[in-house]
């Protein structure tokens, strides 16, 4: 359960990481 | 309402209005890193955490490395936390042989206490060991509250500077919030509760002989200790909310005493209110910050009202039985059901108002025995985002998402590019704003649509009917908006509630700071507009009553039809009988 619980941290994380790039894309890629 | 209990209650009102301009003023010293006095007693302590970690804090970042390094920093508490749970049986400081917590509560308490929720499917005295309370949840407690904070000044960030890319540094922000702010808080907190009696200690649990034992029952009693105080003020500070007992602030243990009730009641809104002033402080309008407390006010008056007259006047039901709820010198009279006899109704209610209202959860009255309306006032105050005072940071940065989306509407209807505090509003920041309020509304209500479906879901829902209903729809606005307090009655301590409250946490908090730094990073490569006669002066009533408007229509719309399937639905069964 450990193993599936650790998985779904790193889903989540890779998730948001996902987001971050969403959002900076559609700001125009601006730094 | 009984004019002691309305006295009361504006005590704790004045109290908080007079200290939020001098906690907001030094605030705003410490993040622009002026002279605040605390820094000549912890500056070391600041100078040597940036060594230890290899820090340079001169070194700005642009929003997406912000973002990044609070992604991290939180990802790995998390797991932190999640490693404690799993192996407290191992390690030192649980004199009470607590063994391993189960995975998926782990991981439910993992990312509630990483993202500043706080809810609590487990009961702490029961659960967790003194080493996981103090060195997983309360470390967490007071992190998750300074990224908050931190999160927020780099908003700030964005209004003030000028085309330029960067909006600080997240190291630098998380560590002066912590050092400079919630350490010396919460230290002060602490003795002051020790004071009245609440519990720091790593003794073990004390056994007592019972003073009236029945025959056949034990004659010895087991008295829950631990280092309870410290936790407790960070918990109220950082709008955290986490109990270290299972029965949160109504324990005895943990606020005995009515004015540990006043202390404590100060510390959840002192810190979302006195952030609005160094807003205003930041961006040299300190006008701009007391709008939107008025804006937090018009909104958290009229709920703690609502809530009070429905507690006080009293439970229909008991009144045909021939119950005496009437208030006297003897009584605080009204619905005294899950209530602390020395809090009474108003103390109750105001703290049910103010948890909820701030995202802090903890509660000293069960609010699953509020009668429906008193229990419908916390339950819209999670559901209309957290933003009336909110979290510590997070509260602000969702209403100003409110004011950004208030003012673009403003803009709207006389034809003019919005602005506010002089930076224009375009369609990048409404896309933005537009996801910082619909990901916690889709959250709540996807997850409880789910919860009611799924035979997982109903298997512990207890009180079936409205108010078992009223029981998920409570928990998933308590989880999608990171506010951590609980109806109680609805068994959440399982696979799937752990495990689906857990992801709500998580998109609530994080999916929502990110667009917020994505909007700081824009604003601060626009250039300053200077205000002209098109310009909707932000400080005035109109955008005042302007926010608070639409904050309420979009609560209104998008949560009636749940409230009415809930609370609403109850209260007429209640008096339809």
């Amino acid at each position: 359960m450990d193993v599936v619980f650790l998985s779904l941290v790193l889903a989540l994380a890779g998730l948001t990481l996902g987001l971050i790039g969403v959002c900076h894309s559609l700001s125009g890629g601006q730094s | 309402m009984t004019t002691f209990g309305v006295l009361q209650i504006l005590l704790y009102l004045a109290l908080l209005l007079a200290l939020v301009k001098l906690l907001g003023l030094y605030m705003a010293r410490v993040y622009q890193g002026q002279p605040c006095g605390t820094d000549r007693l912890l500056g070391w302590l600041e100078r040597g955490l940036y060594r230890l970690a290899g820090i340079k804090p001169d070194a700005e970042m642009n929003w997406r490395q912000y973002a990044l390094a609070m992604l991290l920093f939180n990802m790995l508490g998390l797991l932190v936390v999640y490693a404690l749970q799993r192996t407290q049986h191992l390690l030192p400081l649980n004199p009470a042989a607590l063994g391993p917590v189960s995975p998926d509560s782990s991981f439910n308490s993992a990312v509630s206490f990483a993202t500043n929720t706080n809810w609590q499917g487990y009961g702490g005295e029961t659960t967790m060991s003194y080493l996981t309370q103090m060195l997983g949840l309360t470390a967490q407690n007071f992190v998750s509250a300074a990224a908050g904070m931190a999160c927020l000044v780099a908003l700030i960030r964005g209004f003030t500077r000028r085309q330029t890319g960067t909006i600080g540094n997240f190291w630098v922000d998380l560590t002066r919030s912590t050092v400079y702010i919630l350490l010396p808080l919460s230290f002060v907190l602490a003795l002051a509760l020790v004071s009245q009696g609440v519990v720091q200690t790593f003794n073990p649990y004390a056994k007592v002989a019972v003073l009236q034992p029945i025959t056949g029952s034990e004659s010895e009693q087991t008295i829950a200790l631990g280092p309870a105080a410290s936790q407790i003020a960070i918990k109220q500070l950082g709008t955290n909310g986490g109990g270290f007992f299972n029965a949160n602030s109504a324990h005895p243990l943990e606020n005995p005493t009515p004015l540990s009730n006043l202390l404590e009641l100060l510390a959840i809104l002192i810190l979302p209110a006195a952030l609005c002033y160094t807003f205003g402080d930041m961006v040299g309008d300190r006008r701009q910050g007391w709008a939107l407390l008025a804006v937090i006010l018009v909104l958290f008056i009229p709920c703690l009202i609502a809530c009070y007259v429905a507690e006080q006047a009293g439970n229909p039901k008991f009144a045909a039985a021939g119950a005496d709820q009437t208030p006297g010198s003897d009584q605080s009279g009204g619905n005294m059901e899950g209530k602390e006899v020395r809090f009474g109704i108003a103390n109750s209610a105001l703290w049910a108002t103010a948890t909820t209202a701030a995202s802090n959860g903890s509660v000293n009255a069960m609010h699953d025995s509020f009668l429906p309306l008193g229990g419908l006032i916390p339950m819209l105050l999670m559901q209309l985002g957290e933003i009336v005072f909110g979290g510590v940071g997070s509260g602000l940065y969702g209403l100003i998402a409110f004011a950004i989306v208030a003012i673009f509407i403003a803009g709207l209807m006389v034809g003019r590019t919005p602005e506010y505090l002089g930076k224009k509003i375009e369609a990048f920041e409404m896309k933005m704003a537009s996801l910082i309020i619909l990901i916690p509304c889709a959250v709540v209500l996807i997850g409880t649509a789910v919860a009611v479906t799924l035979p997982a879901g109903k298997a512990t829902i207890f009180n079936p009917g409205a108010h078992g209903f009223s029981e998920v729809l409570y928990a998933f606005s308590s989880a999608g908006n990171n506010n951590g307090s609980a109806f109680a009655g609805l068994g959440a301590n399982t696979i799937f509630y752990n495990t689906a409250l857990g992801l709500a946490m998580f998109f609530a908090r994080y999916w929502l700071a990110i667009p917020i730094l994505a909007i700081a990073g824009s604003l601060a490569q626009k250039k300053i507009v200077p205000a002209s006669s098109g310009t909707l002066p932000t400080h005035t009533p109109l955008f005042v009553a302007l926010v608070a408007i639409v904050i309420v229509i979009v609560g209104a719309l998008t949560f009636l039809p749940a409230l009415a399937l809930g609370p609403i639905v109850e209260h007429l069964q209640l008096y339809s009988s």
